[in-house]
């Protein structure tokens, strides 16, 4: 058990609860995962609550790991986050599941004063996924990181809808989401940034990218700024785009063979979302992860080209 | 040995190369010449299998083996490298995984087993010195954010890594300074065993003068018009082509 698991409970209801107290630093990441053992049923209500005391900092992993079952599974999920005061939170959601499981996720987060917050959803596995994700910069000073990584193949359908709500001045957002697409994956990204009356100083970078390698492929994205005070810096912009060909053929003079040179194209695009977290071992571990379910390697794949 | 017959490609449906008939011999290096889209780049793309190249008739025999037959890579594991003129960066790629996938990828096709990376490094860190690339461009994403001469050093860094048989070096000179296209031409010197060929695209002397040609070749609207010694690229830089090209009747 690492350090921070004690601060780990269970209500009557079955909703986890994470709860560091004031002036709390818990070193050792707190980790969190979710598996369907055999019996169980196959649809899933979640709730977390996570609440962070006033200074306090943590790193919490939840690694949503639900395996094939004989029929298609479900989870429904609500998490819930306040983080105090001058408290620090990264919070990685890692979902790793499989081609025959819905997940319909709804992320809450209230930012007080020079809280700082990094988010990570990576959907590495899945068969229908949406994410909500809504920040609410609530306390000036506050902070908050979004990041997202989706690799998708097969017939996956993976949503991310996204508000970052700058309710007060100074605070700071920064949103990257990156999606790889494959085969007939469809990706669909909506983040809307509001900056209220009165939010004046607010800084904001939205930037969402694709890569749809086949033509069967869809993303579909829709960034946008809603901005009711003038005094601001906020900037956003999407592309898709496919692999670029010439550095494939660049990389096949040099003798590596055509669907490496995929890959490794595909993992350099999504690893500029690995790069920015700040949890070293953690990035090498997902570094790992997201190549190895590029490549066509992850246990629980046996659809993509790759596995064939 | 390579052999070069009768080749023709074309690109968009335009007809570049009409007719090329080329030999070069384990141990060679030619030099090829040529007014600015004259098909020197085309050539070379066409040889090492650029798919944006419809090759319309002809054949090209490597060590009596069916070139144009292979794919790029397979082009590459058997000895083929060519130097970009226009290198591409790769952002994200680091040169390190880039080469050990080269690497390694070329192990495997001659049934050797993958280097460890201790070694790896060990053989980056050593063919590193022959063109003396920083290692701080080593550490960083394939040409990312290089400068003009700084890609045409890690190109040459490459051709170090992958000990080719034949080498086509499109350019290299250009975007070197004095001093780079010195170590980057000593460097190729230095990598030349008695079967290495080469086919050195240039504009200038200066680069001919450290790589010392065998043969210099003029390809002009698609074919070799002359052939001759070293001095033709002296010629040619005191000259220009018009005299080639009256000597021809176009
Ligand atoms: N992808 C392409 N699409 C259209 N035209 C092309 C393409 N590649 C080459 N060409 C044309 O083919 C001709 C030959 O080009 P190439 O690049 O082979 O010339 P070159 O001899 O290498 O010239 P330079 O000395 O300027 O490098 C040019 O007219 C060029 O515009
Ligand atoms: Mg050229």
């Amino acid at each position: 058990m690492t350090g921070g698991q004690k601060y780990i409970s269970q209500n009557a209801e079955g909703a986890l609860l994470i709860s560091i107290p004031k002036n709390v630093q818990v070193e050792q990441p707190i980790r969190v995962t979710i598996e369907r053992q055999p019996g169980e049923p196959l649809e899933e209500d979640r709730h977390i609550c996570i609440e962070m005391g006033e200074s306090a900092s943590a790193c919490i992993i939840l690694d949503d790991k639900i395996k094939e079952a004989d029929e298609p599974t479900k989870t429904k999920q609500e998490i819930l986050v306040t983080a105090g005061e001058n408290s620090k939170l990264q919070l990685y959601e890692v979902e790793e599941t499989h081609f025959e499981h819905e997940r319909k996720s709804q992320i809450t987060v209230n930012q007080k004063a020079y809280s700082n917050v990094t988010l990570l959803s990576l959907t590495l596995l899945s068969g229908h996924t949406e994410n909500t994700t809504t920040v609410h910069l609530n306390g000036e000073g506050a902070e908050t990181n979004l990041l997202g990584g989706v690799i998708a193949d097969g017939h996956q359908h993976v949503e991310n809808h996204t508000l970052i709500d700058h309710a007060v001045p100074n605070c700071q957002s920064n949103e990257l989401y990156k999606y790889v697409l494959d085969q007939d994956a469809v990706g669909v990204f909506e983040g809307r940034i509001l900056v209220q009356k009165g939010a004046q100083k607010s800084v904001s970078q939205e930037t969402n990218a694709n890569l749809v390698s086949t033509k069967t492929a869809r993303m579909f994205t829709q960034p946008a700024l809603e901005i009711y005070a003038d005094d601001v810096k906020c900037n956003h912009g999407a592309t898709v785009g496919q692999l670029d060909e010439k550095a494939l053929f660049y990389m096949q003079q040099r003798g590596i063979p055509y669907d490496e040179a995929r890959m490794l194209l595909k993992f350099a695009f999504v690893g500029e979302v690995l790069d920015q977290i700040p949890l070293e071992a953690f990035r090498e571990r997902l570094r790992h992860l997201v190549e190895k379910r590029i490549c066509g390697e992850l246990p629980s794949c046996g659809a993509c080209k790759l596995c064939k | 040995m390579l052999e070069i017959r009768n080749l023709h490609a074309s690109v968009n449906g335009k007809e570049i190369l009409k007719g090329i008939n080329l030999t070069i011999k384990d141990g060679e290096v030619h030099a090829l010449m040529g007014q600015n889209g004259a098909g020197k780049s085309t050539l070379s793309n066409v040889l090492v299998g650029n798919p944006a190249y419809e090759i319309t008739e002809g054949t090209v025999l490597l060590n009596g083996k069916d070139l144009l037959a292979m794919k790029p890579e397979e082009r590459a594991h058997e000895g083929v490298f060519m130097s970009f003129q226009h290198p591409v960066e790769i952002p994200g790629v680091s040169m390190v995984n880039f080469m050990r996938a080269a690497v390694n990828a070329k192990r495997k096709y001659h049934g050797e087993e993958p280097l460890s990376a201790s070694d790896f490094l060990k053989l980056m860190r050593e063919k590193r010195k022959i063109v003396e690339l920083d290692n701080k461009l080593a550490n960083r994403s394939v040409n990312e954010g290089f400068s003009g001469g700084e890609k045409k050093r890690n190109e040459i860094f490459q051709m170090a890594m992958l000990e080719p048989t034949f080498a086509i070096l499109d350019e290299t000179d250009s975007g070197l300074d004095v001093d780079a296209l010195r170590i980057v031409a000593e460097g190729f010197n230095k990598l030349r065993t008695p079967q290495t060929s080469a086919m050195v695209i240039t504009h200038y002397q200066r680069l001919l003068d450290y790589l010392k040609p065998d043969i210099v070749h003029v390809l002009l609207n698609g074919k070799i018009v002359k052939t001759a010694g070293p001095e033709l690229a002296q010629e040619i830089e005191t000259r220009g082509f018009d005299w080639i090209k009256e000597e021809i009747g176009l």
